[in-house]
């Protein structure tokens, strides 16, 4: 039966939906989707904030006044590599604490004692159970890993406030 | 005659044909492009830029923490990827030069303190609580003297807050607890 024009077209519209064709674009996404995993690196990064000293402006200056002004006792590591020179350098290193002994924990093999040293860091925390505050002094040689290791080892013994010192900024123009 | 005919035309009108199979019912591949369809924007998401903040650059050796703190909520976030023998300046990894200019070349070192400076103040204006946060990606094997010049630039550029990144690993003091008993 022959229908006319407009009525041809009617029926073709009200035919079945046609289903769209999804095979390209799950293609599509098939590729993405691993190349993407590839790129994705899986590893637990961390953060390890600093604190800086009232004095310090960041690097500057050994400061005598720790964090803000108020009278909190100055504990201080010293960090020294073996490739600082200097006078009563030595690789290792230097806890000093008010009223007690200046501790020194030398370098072994040519390896940083960090084991020794936060023995040391536990002993200052049970004598001052409210102290937060430390400053970690690292000379220019040291490596960042071994800094990063001693401010680790500090907030992990609970010193919140990790105060970053350089002994003396150098410039070689 | 006519009657056999008839016969035939009535056999081939009600003669029904039967399909050997059913049809099959479709596949409904909806959920699972809705599935990829939320991996994709994960994924991407993972890429972008903004990831390449907290992830580890290419061949940089970050040093191993017990410790991982946050970063706080109200900073805009600068990075620098110091490099044993490079340094470049933000996610885009604007090169800066070599990691000695920071100290030995002062029209280097006033250069990238006009630009962090130049960052921080794009942070600041951004809006009124936001405080401008340096982070500072090095690999381990750099001497301190240039990560402390950084710091100290950063602190100068009026960046509020440093921070160092470390990849975490819970195990490193107990390893050199072992190494020192050897």
């Amino acid at each position: 039966m022959a229908y006319r024009p407009s009525a041809g077209r009617n029926q073709k519209s009200a035919g079945a939906p046609v289903a769209p064709d999804l095979v390209p674009i799950m293609n599509l996404f098939l590729a993405i989707v691993p190349f993407l995993m590839l790129m994705l690196v899986i590893s637990q990064v961390a953060l390890v904030a600093l604190n800086f000293t009232s004095t310090g402006g960041g690097g500057g200056g050994t400061g005598d006044g720790a964090g803000g002004g108020q009278d909190i006792k100055k504990v201080q590591i010293i960090v020294a590599s073996a490739k600082d020179q200097g006078k009563d350098i030595l690789p290792g290193f230097e806890i000093r604490e008010p009223g007690t002994e200046t501790v020194r924990v030398p370098v072994i093999n040519g390896a940083y004692d960090f084991v020794t040293l936060d023995t040391v860091i536990k002993g200052i925390k049970s004598r001052n159970p409210e102290l937060i505050d430390i400053n970690v002094l690292v000379y220019p040689q040291v490596l960042y890993g071994t800094l990063i290791k001693t401010i680790d080892l500090c907030k992990i013994n609970q010193f919140v406030n990790v105060h970053y010192e350089v002994p003396k900024v150098e410039y070689f123009q | 005659m006519m009657n056999i005919l008839d016969k035939k035309s009535k056999n081939k009108t009600s003669r029904r044909v039967r399909r050997k199979f059913d049809d099959v019912a479709g596949l409904s591949i909806t959920s699972l492009l809705d599935v990829l369809t939320i991996i994709l924007v994960f994924l991407i998401k993972n890429v972008s830029m903004e990831a390449q903040k907290v992830t580890v650059p290419d061949n940089m050796l970050f040093p191993t923490t017990i410790t991982n703190e946050k970063l706080i909520a109200s900073a805009g976030t600068y990075v620098v990827k110091m490099y044993p023998d490079q340094i470049f300046l933000g996610t885009e990894s604007l090169p800066f030069g070599a990691l000695a200019d920071i100290v030995t070349n002062a029209d280097k070192r006033q250069k990238v303190f006009d630009y962090l400076k130049y960052e921080a103040d794009i942070i600041w204006k951004q809006d009124k609580n936001n405080e401008p946060c340096l982070l500072i990606q090095a690999d381990e094997q750099i001497p301190c003297q240039y990560v402390s010049e950084m710091v100290r630039i950063g602190t100068n550029a009026t960046f509020q807050y440093i921070y160092f990144s470390t990849l975490e690993d819970a195990t490193w003091f107990a390893k050199e607890a072992v190494a020192v008993k050897r």
